[in-house]
């Protein structure tokens, strides 16, 4: 399985913990600020998993997805949405995500999901 | 495809729910914090050098590490290890035997110049990594600034360091000699703020800690005095803060309890209501302490007693309760009555009080004196806050079902005038009780009367009383006093006469009793 994830958050903070966290853990990781920088990486870093924050300035993480399905590439590729907000309010705005984390959460929760989710993607 | 991401949806992760507590290890300043620090943030312990931030940081440490949990202590200073684990062995809480596995100190300082921030965030994540720390002591902050770096620089790597705490479940405290409101932007970005400063008390100085911060949890405000001991920090919470509210609910008690005195319970209309508490005023020497023993040597098993004075010491009550046929001895001998002593020097108001607070809770007492309330006024730098203090205080020991004396000197030696010299205090005390002396024809003697008693109707006659082997004895009724304070106390006899009857062993004329 190719360990590659692509993360996309506006928060300089996350995405710089995050990556130096998942690189420990001996993932390969891409890093975007926005959806629509995210969907020009697809193409390049091709990550098993996209880890994307909901709310986001230009391109949010539900446009992001949609934008996502209506890509060759990128369709296949599962998205684990996190996000300040419950559950219920994201849900609203977009449904085809693999896996929602709650911020804040525990880093080991967050390794958990994202090895399942990738576990279970089809690239 | 869409429909098989769908199906294949992983259960969401859940957010953490309240957040559990890094407790200190020290009781007082756990009390201040509510329970502890707010688990996995970042908080700020700022102090000028010598306060103690680096003992209460290790203390923390040390009591994880008893919890059975990690610690990693990095310094950011060029100070040796050596030298700061010397400073630490002679306190109480230091374990050699925690060292190295749940204690482990570790410099920075070398990667800070080399590396700079991002390199101390690399070695600060593999550090707690490596040893699945859930404490991270970060000492040296001030160096950030010393070492030149910007304020966005520092912003940057205290947001990292938040994230990062918050992720790994790692709660962070960095120790800074910075004054509180220079630090931008720490003071904005972190979890909390503790403050460690010194206080002076005319020559004395006394160190004062003092929560300015604590996202998502409640803490008792202000300043709150502590101090380094050989068991280490001992934190004493401000007793009006800490006890806004009394931890048991009033049980209105009804019954009376004996002053030890049955003619002075007469007076009382049955004794002291349970629960309440009364003010003895008097200038010294007039016996308010003799009648505080009386009080306290009624203590029984049943109702345990506590003497707390800053004056005589336990040696010279027991002599005293002796000389007047009490069987105070035995009563400390069997564990009914507590004798303790606080010297004034060195002893802040937090302190008395808390030491009034651990006996009671220790002892169970259900009657207490406090002998020499004036003295907790010089106590404290701001005697403003007596009247909350005793407040406090007093809601506390009632609702734990003690009767409380208190003994308070008055400024005037002879006199019928009542100057009770804690201004504030009289006006919440349910009984007072005003002993005196009045000098008449070159003769001093003594008086006593009750000025208020709590829902109880009492005797305000003024009665002579005479201290005696056998204690205080009060006037059979009023008369002598009436004698004394009118002077007609006594016969207007020729100075001979009177010297003529002493030598034919008349000593017991009436209205002339003898006295002590």
């Amino acid at each position: 399985m190719n360990r590659v994830v692509l993360v996309v958050d506006d928060e300089p903070g996350m995405v710089a913990v995050l990556s130096r966290l998942l690189a420990d853990e001996g993932w390969t990781v891409h890093a975007a600020h926005d959806g629509a920088e995210a969907l020009l990486l697809v193409g390049r870093s091709a990550p098993r998993v996209i880890l994307a924050d909901y709310i986001m300035p230009i391109m949010d993480g539900a446009e992001l997805v949609t934008a996502l399905r209506r890509d060759a590439t990128g369709r296949a590729i599962p998205v684990v949405m996190m996000s300040g907000l419950p559950e219920s309010m994201v849900k609203r705005k977009v449904k085809h995500y693999a896996a929602f984390v709650r911020k804040p959460f525990a880093f080991d929760e967050l390794l958990k999901t994202l090895t399942k989710v990738a576990g279970g993607a089809k690239r | 495809m869409a429909k098989a991401v769908r199906r294949s949806r992983v259960a969401a992760v859940k957010p953490r729910s309240k957040r559990p507590r890094i407790e200190t290890g020290i009781d007082g300043l756990d009390l201040v914090l509510c329970k502890g620090f707010p688990a996995g943030g970042v908080y700020l312990i700022a102090g000028p050098p010598g306060t103690g931030k680096t003992t209460i940081a290790s203390q923390l440490c040390f009591a994880a590490a008893r919890r059975g949990t990690r610690a990693v202590f990095v310094t950011l200073l060029s100070e040796s290890h050596n030298r700061l684990i010397a400073n630490l062995e002679s306190f109480g809480f230091f374990d050699e035997k925690l060292l190295g596995t749940g204690v482990r100190y570790v410099s920075a300082f070398a990667t800070l110049m080399d590396r700079g921030l991002e390199g101390v965030l690399e070695l600060l994540r593999q550090e707690v990594k490596q040893r699945s720390a859930s404490i991270l002591v970060i000492d040296g902050f001030v160096a950030l600034d010393q070492l030149g770096r910007t304020p966005l620089e520092i912003k940057r790597f205290i947001h990292e360091l938040q994230i990062q705490a918050e992720m790994t479940g790692c709660t962070v405290f960095a120790l800074t000699s910075q004054p509180v409101d220079s630090m931008q932007p720490e003071r904005t970005m972190v979890d909390g703020i503790v403050e460690l400063r010194y206080a002076r008390n005319n020559e004395a100085v006394a160190r004062m800690v003092e929560v300015h911060k604590l996202r998502g949890s409640s803490y008792l405000s202000g300043g709150h005095t502590f101090s380094i001991l050989d068991e280490g920090v001992v934190v004493e919470p401000r007793i009006e803060s800490m006890l806004a509210a009394p931890s048991h609910e009033d049980t209105c008690l009804t019954e009376k309890t004996t002053t030890g005195i049955a003619r002075l319970d007469d007076m009382l209309g049955g004794g002291l209501p349970c629960g309440t508490t009364t003010m003895i005023l008097g200038p010294s020497g007039s016996g308010k302490t003799s009648l505080g023993l009386h009080f306290l040597s009624a203590s029984t098993r049943a109702s345990p007693g506590v003497f707390f004075g800053v004056y005589e010491t336990p040696p010279r009550l027991e002599r005293q309760a002796s000389a007047m046929g009490m069987k105070l001895t035995e009563l400390v001998n069997d564990g009914v009555v507590q004798l303790l002593w606080k010297p004034m020097t060195g002893s802040t108001l937090d302190g008395l009080g808390h030491g009034i607070l651990r006996a009671i809770k220790a002892s169970g007492a259900r009657r207490l004196l406090i002998d020499g309330l004036d003295g907790f006024q010089r106590a404290t730098q701001n005697p403003e806050r007596i009247p909350n203090f005793f407040t406090a205080l007093a809601n506390e020991l009632r609702t734990r079902g003690v009767t409380t004396m208190y003994t308070v000197e008055t400024p005037t030696f002879v006199g019928p005038n009542v100057a009770a010299p804690l201004t504030g205090v009289s006006a919440l005390v349910e009984n007072l009780i005003f002993m005196r002396f009045v000098e008449l024809r070159a003769d001093l003697h003594r008086l006593i009367s009750v000025l208020k008693v709590r829902d109880t109707d009492y005797d305000s006659h003024v009665y002579e009383f005479h201290i005696t082997p056998k204690g205080i004895e009060l006037a059979p009724d009023y008369k002598s006093a009436d004698e004394v304070l009118t002077g007609v106390g006594h016969p207007a006899e020729p100075v001979t006469h009177a010297r003529t009857a002493r030598k034919r062993g008349r000593t017991d004329e009436p209205g002339r009793p003898r006295r002590r």
